[in-house]
């Protein structure tokens, strides 16, 4: 009786946290401050009785919360406490953990080893973990020298599904992963884990390998608002003194026009800058109907390689003729994240591609803290993804997978981890209720009566505390605005993204497009696939890499050399390299 | 040096003998010896993984099949090996025309000069570059070549048109080649200096008696006497032809300038440490390194043939 009593309060109170997640999200954000407030006695008590339900549950099969019925993809966050913490037997055990460097925390507190988050994940499980991260900028290659070390770490966050040759079947055969089958269980080390991949079925699919296994804790990424948050950012003050309304601009032609416009507004001399070639595509390759590298076919569902379609070769030639009318900083390639935030904020620029929370909230803090330094009525907004023709969705722009598997963030326990059932609770810890919040928000997280959770306010109130920044000073608090083997939580970017043009950007780059289709989805290379991937990968990047360097320097036409180079590229095995992922793709879709 | 000490050393003793009576000389050249072989020797055991399918570091250097010489063909055949390899030749070679006898002019002109402290001023001056990581040298080279920097803006008087000077291909080569030897200049004419004060005096006073003026002094007195170093020099100068140095092109170029800026060694690393295909980049590097080694053995034997200076 007293067990049953409490699994139903404990549901009534896991429903009201999906109310609040479900909800339109415009109006779950202006209620955030008020909702804030009312945090209170209510809030305790029923922690109190969610946590007597735990325990009396355990990890045993019986209880199990009731299932969700959740068939059209929405996220459903953590929401079961069936291991126990701390971990028992877990006395003096220490744990390698490698992970890529993140820039919050290089930004902040300094190393991962000394955030708050690292901290509290170690005082809850009980168990000491070793923290080492890659150079920052440089993951790549300290993560070639991590595995080529004799001692591998007992857990490494990275991706798994692409750059890692063979994918990670390979990866298990080389001894970098064990398959966690065993822990993902119902009454595993990983049974919250479980519990959060039977609440969503579709995010189920995407973890495993083809034939089945679970292999990592992965990096979840599961609403739309998380997915894409960079996009065309303008200076609507220039646009308007060119006489431009920023919010009619819609096709490339608008651009191109309102671009024209704006250079001959006093002070702007490239309208158009970006960080790298990467971000150009990203921001003009919808109209053009392609991605870099490798993509889905919006229309047909095929696997393509972006760099050889006929609409980059559009692309191309129309930045080759903005490049001629001095519409584009010519620097592009050199350029370096300073030099954008400075052309945007001295107004030598009017358009860029930022994203939403570390450029555009950088632009707004700097006038915000220092006004009377930047021109009068400086304003900043987001612009909606650039179409060819009127009336069009955007495609291709931005956007992850639920499963976001090309972030270097899902993780696993290597073979030479000796005690994984372990290393499996501490990272189970993530999915758990209680863990959820702590490594989104912090240890001091404020949780409301209907379970909605916010930052402290003392991480909000960054400056008091010692931070240059809100990012630095969420990012030591708890690792929600940045990436790792957890479920993002979709509230927290509403609390990062602070000013309400950050809001709107998330709204106008996300509410009008449909792109996350046209993505590859975490599929999984055999070894074979693999290999001839690579053998074909090496030099097909370079040559790309070179021949756009050449017509972006406007070296050459791209009209002249498009059918040399589409034959280069087939030479070099580029058909190769589409043929193995689509054989991956078919394996998937058969999941 | 410890070599000369033993030879002239008692030669009738036992090998034991001469080793303790030279102990304190063994213990200096010990750390070297050790250097060398872990990090020179050592290593070439792992060459193998150049001739196996794809090494890989969880399973061990035997464990991947054996290729043969499949991706030295790979290489050889691919689309990136002539222009890679031009770019290599292209940059040292040039690096060698201007680089290697800038020092060897800068040395003569201070020893020119009388004054001390200037000279001193000078000398100070130059070696400073070489204390700066390549790292910090690198940015400021590219602040300075930027749109907007000052070099640019020197530029832009004489009719540049004040573009970033790093994404225009062939402007790369003088600015890896100017900023190379405004690094090294001041550092790499102290062996030349040094060479310069054991010229015996004698012959100069000689040399004006027959009335040599200052050029004839430096053409027949001076230079013939550092010739043995410029050799030398020379020499080991011309085994780092094709071991351009990755880090300071990586720090420079972008993907504008690929086609005139990128190297075997800047290949080496993209394809070995980046993209993690161990193998095939062994394979580049040891054809690089074998293409060093033919072209030490050649320039000694020319030097041998025609000034009778070898290293060996």
């Amino acid at each position: 009786m007293k067990k049953s009593l409490a699994v139903l309060l404990a549901l009534v109170m896991v429903l009201g946290t999906l109310a609040g997640c479900s909800g339109d999200n415009n109006s779950s954000t202006a209620d955030q401050s008020s909702a804030a407030q009312e945090s209170s006695t209510a809030n305790e008590d029923s922690t109190a009785e969610e946590e007597s339900a735990a325990e009396e549950s355990g990890s045993t099969a019986e209880g199990l919360l009731d299932p969700i019925e959740n068939t059209d993809g929405t996220l459903q966050v953590p929401r079961s406490s069936y291991v126990t913490y701390p971990i028992e037997g877990a006395d003096g055990v220490t744990l390698d953990y490698w992970l890529p460097a993140a820039t919050n925390i290089a930004n902040g507190a300094g190393e991962t080893q000394d955030t708050a988050w690292a901290a509290a994940w170690q005082e809850k499980t009980g168990v000491t973990i070793n923290f080492t991260t890659s150079v920052l900028g440089s993951d790549d290659e300290s993560f070639g020298l991590m595995t080529t070390s004799n001692e591998l770490p007992d857990i490494v966050e990275w991706e798994w599904t692409t750059t890692y040759v063979g994918g990670p079947s390979q990866a298990m055969a080389d001894g970098m992963l064990t398959y966690l089958d065993d822990y993902i269980t119902a009454d595993g080390y990983a049974a919250d884990l479980w519990q959060f991949l039977q609440d969503n079925p579709h995010l189920d699919k995407q973890v495993k390998t083809d034939d089945g296994h679970y292999y990592c804790f992965p990096f979840v990424r599961g609403t739309k608002y998380l997915q894409c948050t960079s996009g065309p950012v303008v200076r609507t003050d220039l646009f308007e003194a060119a006489g431009v309304d920023v919010n009619s601009l819609e096709t490339v032609q608008d651009w191109h026009d309102a671009l024209v416009a704006v250079k001959g507004v006093e002070g702007v001399e490239y309208p158009l800058i970006c960080k790298n070639w990467g971000n150009l595509v990203s921001l003009m390759d919808s109209p053009f109907e392609f991605r870099a590298n490798m993509y889905v076919d919006y229309e047909t569902g095929e696997v393509e390689y972006g760099y050889i379609q006929e609409g980059y070769k559009d692309f191309v030639a129309t930045l080759q003729q903005w490049l001629e009318e001095g519409l584009i900083d010519p620097d592009l390639l050199s350029n370096e994240t300073t030099d954008q935030t400075q052309a945007m904020l001295n107004g030598t620029s009017a358009l860029c591609y930022a994203a939403g929370g570390g450029d555009l909230g950088a632009y707004l803090s700097a006038v915000n803290a220092d006004p009377d330094a930047y021109v009068e009525g400086i304003s900043f907004q987001a612009i909606n993804f650039a179409v060819m023709n009127e009336g069009d969705t955007p495609h291709y722009g931005g956007t992850s997978w639920d499963y976001a598997c090309t972030s270097k963030a899902s993780a696993v326990i290597t073979s030479e981890c000796e005690v994984p059932e372990i290393a499996a609770q501490v990272l189970n810890y993530s999915y758990s209720k209680d863990g959820h919040i702590v490594m989104n928000y912090g240890a001091d997280a404020v949780v409301d009566a209907d379970g909605t959770a916010h930052y402290s306010d003392a991480t909000m109130d960054y400056a008091a505390n010692g931070f240059s920044s809100l990012a630095t000073s969420m990012a030591n608090a708890g690792r929600a605005n940045m990436s790792g083997a957890f479920a993002q939580d979709p509230q927290y970017i509403f609390e990062y993204y602070t000013e309400d043009v950050q809001k709107d950007a998330l709204y106008t780059w996300n509410d009008n497009q449909d792109s996350q289709t046209s993505l590859i989805p975490p599929v999984t290379l055999t070894s074979e696939e693999s290999a001839a991937y690579t053998a074909a990968y090496s030099n097909v990047n370079t040559y790309v890499e070179s021949s756009y360097g050449q017509w972006f320097a406007l070296a050459s036409n791209v009209e002249d050399d498009w059918d040399n180079y589409v034959t280069t590229l087939e030479s070099m095995g580029v058909n190769d390299m589409v043929a193995a992922y689509q054989a991956a793709l078919d394996r998937y879709n058969a999941r | 040096m410890a070599k000369a000490k033993t030879k002239g050393g008692v030669t009738t003793a036992p090998l034991n003998k001469r080793i303790w009576k030279n102990r304190e000389l063994y213990i200096l050249v010990l750390p070297v010896v050790i250097y060398f072989i872990l990090f020179h020797y050592k290593p070439m055991f792992g060459l193998a993984i150049a001739f196996e399918s794809n090494f890989n570091p969880r399973r061990g250097v035997m464990a991947s099949g054996f290729v043969g010489f499949q991706h030295f063909i790979t290489f050889f055949t691919g689309p990136f090996f002539l222009s890679r390899m031009w770019n290599t030749l292209r940059i040292s070679l040039s690096m060698l025309v201007f680089g290697f006898p800038s020092p060897i002019i800068f040395a003569l002109l201070l020893n020119e000069l009388r004054g001390k402290i200037f000279t001193r001023t000078v000398q100070t001056v130059t070696y400073m570059p070489h204390f700066i990581s390549m790292v910090v040298l690198c940015s400021m080279v590219r602040e300075f070549t930027n749109s907007g920097g000052f070099i640019n803006q020197i530029a832009m008087v004489f009719g540049y048109d004040g573009l970033s000077m790093l994404n225009k291909g062939n402007l790369f080569l003088p600015i890896y080649v100017l900023s190379g030897i405004w690094q090294s200049i001041g550092w790499d004419s102290i062996v030349y200096l040094a060479a310069l004060t054991g010229i015996d005096m004698q012959l100069y006073e000689a040399a004006k008696i027959d009335g040599a003026g200052r050029w004839k002094q430096t053409l027949h007195v001076t230079l013939p006497g550092i010739l043995p170093t410029i050799i030398t020099m020379f020499i080991m100068r011309c085994g780092q032809i094709m071991s351009v140095g990755y880090e300071k092109i990586i720090l420079l170029y972008n993907e504008s300038i690929y086609e005139q800026s990128d190297v075997i060694s800047t290949y080496v690393y993209r394809i070995g440490l980046v993209q993690r295909q161990y193998s095939y980049s062994t394979a580049v590097g040891l054809f690089n390194s074998v293409i060093n080694f033919i072209l030490v053995i050649l320039a000694n034997a020319i030097s041998r043939r025609l000034t009778q200076t070898s290293l060996w």
